[in-house]
């Protein structure tokens, strides 16, 4: 009888233990509203991205996701957009197609334009101002201004393309420059 | 004089017991039963959420066929199976191991009930600390790297001359627990800065919004907003979202606000002094100790279908500095530092073939086998001392029967 109760006691100790074992995890079950975040990871393939281009942004402008026409996509100030595309045809015809937007009259050539370089090539800068007539999603608004970059990149062509307030614009249309002459094509960029 | 057994007496007794141990087993058989019938509705993830998750202590069932009461399905609770689980386990340990009658006779028994034991153990391991993800390579393309199917995390990167630095990661676990109108604070220390995140939505869409016509009630950020949608029962094609403040400094002001999408090809930035930072949502990236080159990736489909009926991808191993070529099959995984890659995809559109390697990390993963073999062997031995106890006994009865037989003749 004496064992019987001897057993009983240490059976009933390993019991209190499990409890105890198993109480533990339901305790920390309540997720706390303030995190401490330390885990870091190094960097693999699936950091190098979607775009085959190296672009460093001026820490003034904020980058957005990209969409299916803006490779690579960012905003400045209150609603300032600078956008990197493709697009097919001649730099003259969407220069002038650029132009249109913002009511200007058409170039005859683009000998007059500023060239700046961009993928180690002489892209042209292409600047408006005045009232956007609005199009590709985006309403029309007045005293809208305009800096670009368009430069030949095999059979398409590469646009840097700035948009926002006149003012906005002229003011960092030298960023959007430097922007052009830091962008590179990944894994050439060393060279 | 026989004294009554106190409360700690008749809990083990109850604990340890039979009965339980039959509920226990049929309950298991149940919830397994009911959760095979949802899934077809609800999806693999939810079906496994609802019954099998660590914090699911219940489940009412929800299917079509349960009775109604004034239009209202009937209130059905259940116990979740890890609960279950877990009281089966205290049951086998308690009753199988601790109460039983301890001798050669009963070995066999008791090493079969350690076994169950240990399959229960495996399970809980499994549960807690195994890992799987799918990763994705096209024919002559190397990968270093898993995704998760379904587990969202935020990634928080400094970003260097235009490149990403190694980045910090904010678990899965802290934001898909977040509920509607709830939002989590997450301190970066050694960023310094501090997110605070809200509008925490499983399945949604990022829309454009015009900035001036959005009105207070939409939360637009950069001319987008999130849009709710419903949630899809195939959890990897929802699409994650949430809204996040940048907070800095000892009184966590607001220095601006982000909208992420789990569809987002790359990060939002945030210029904080002369430091800019990428913030995206994206299903967990989880770094491979080594790299895979898929060289080769043949199968085939069912005919008339897109869905293939066999495939096997020859590959190449890359770690520390040597290649080691291997033949994955249906069912012939390779196994390598803990890692288990099965092929899970195969699709061939015509450029190049595409192979999805399941990877699997799980610190129990043979157990089960080595449970079964434990069980196999505690069963033979029950069985064969049952076995050898009736031989020896009938021969002897034989032996006093011819015995008898010869003394009355």
């Amino acid at each position: 009888m004496r064992e019987y109760a001897d057993t009983m006691k240490v059976n009933c100790r390993w019991l209190l233990s499990l409890g105890i074992i198993a109480a533990l995890p339901m305790a920390s079950c309540r997720k706390a509203d303030k995190v401490l975040v330390t885990e870091q990871r190094r960097l693999t393939m699936a950091d190098e991205g979607h775009s085959s281009l190296l672009a460093v942004m001026p820490p003034e402008w904020r980058q957005l996701p990209a969409t299916q026409f803006r490779i690579l996509n960012y905003r400045f100030g209150e609603d300032g957009e600078v956008f990197v595309g493709r697009s097919r045809g001649g730099i003259l015809p969407n220069v002038n197609r650029w132009l249109g937007q913002y009511g200007k009259p058409p170039l005859e050539s683009l000998d007059d334009l500023p060239s700046v370089t961009i993928l180690g090539q002489q892209g042209v800068l292409i600047t408006a101002s005045g009232d956007f007539k609005g199009g590709m999603g985006r309403p029309a608004r007045e005293n809208a201004g305009l800096a670009g970059v368009i430069v030949g990149a095999g059979e398409q062509l590469l646009t840097v393309k700035m948009t926002g307030d006149a003012q906005e614009v002229l003011a960092e249309q030298e960023r959007l420059i430097q922007f052009c002459k830091n962008l590179r094509i990944k894994g050439a960029e060393s060279k | 004089m026989q004294s009554t057994p106190s409360v700690a007496k008749k809990l083990f007794a109850f604990l340890s017991g039979f009965g339980l141990a039959v509920t226990c087993l049929l309950l298991l058989l149940v919830l397994t039963w009911l959760s095979t019938l949802e899934q077809p509705a609800k999806g693999l993830y939810e079906v496994q959420k609802r019954y099998y998750d660590a914090e699911a202590w219940y489940v009412v069932p929800d299917l079509d066929w349960i009775p109604k009461i004034n239009g209202k399905p009937l209130f059905i609770p259940l116990p979740g199976a890890y609960l279950v689980s877990a009281v089966l386990f205290v049951n086998l340990f308690l009753g199988g191991i601790l109460r039983i009658r301890k001798g050669w006779k009963n070995i066999g028994v008791i090493i079969a009930h350690f076994s169950m034991v240990s399959l229960l153990v495996a399970g809980f391991v499994s549960h807690h600390y195994s890992k799987e993800g799918i990763m994705v390579v096209y024919e002559q393309e190397v990968s270093d790297f898993a995704q998760s199917y379904t587990e969202y995390t935020i990634e928080v990167a400094e970003i260097v001359n235009g490149e990403k630095t190694d980045p910090y990661v904010i678990p899965a676990k802290h934001l898909k627990t977040l509920a509607v109108n709830q939002s989590r604070v997450f301190q970066i220390p050694d960023l310094e800065l501090s997110l605070r995140v809200s509008d925490w939505m499983r399945n949604s869409a990022r829309v454009t919004v015009d900035e001036d016509d959005a009105g207070e009630e939409i939360t637009q950020v950069d001319g987008w907003a999130l849009q709710w949608l419903e949630t899809n029962p195939q959890e990897e094609l929802n699409l994650a979202g949430c809204l996040v403040e940048i907070l800095a400094g000892e009184e966590k002001k607001q220095v601006t606000r982000l909208i992420l999408h789990g569809g987002d090809p790359n990060a939002c930035t945030v210029t904080m002094g002369d430091k800019i930072y990428g913030l995206q949502l994206r299903r967990e990236i989880w770094p491979m100790p080594f790299q895979v080159r898929l060289d080769k990736s043949v199968g085939e489909y069912y005919p008339g279908t897109k869905r293939p009926s066999s495939f096997q991808s020859d590959i190449t191993r890359i770690a520390d500095g040597s290649e080691q070529a291997f033949r994955i099959r249906m069912n012939e995984p390779m196994r390598y530092g803990g890692y288990t890659l099965y092929q899970a995809r195969w699709e061939d559109r015509g450029e190049r073939a595409m192979s999805g390697f399941a990877i699997v990390k799980n610190p129990s993963d043979q157990w089960p086998k080595y449970s079964l073999y434990i069980s196999i062997l505690g069963l033979t031995i029950h069985f064969g001392m049952k076995l050898g106890g009736f031989i020896a006994a009938s021969t002897k009865r034989n032996k006093n029967q011819s015995a008898t037989a010869e003394a009355q003749a």
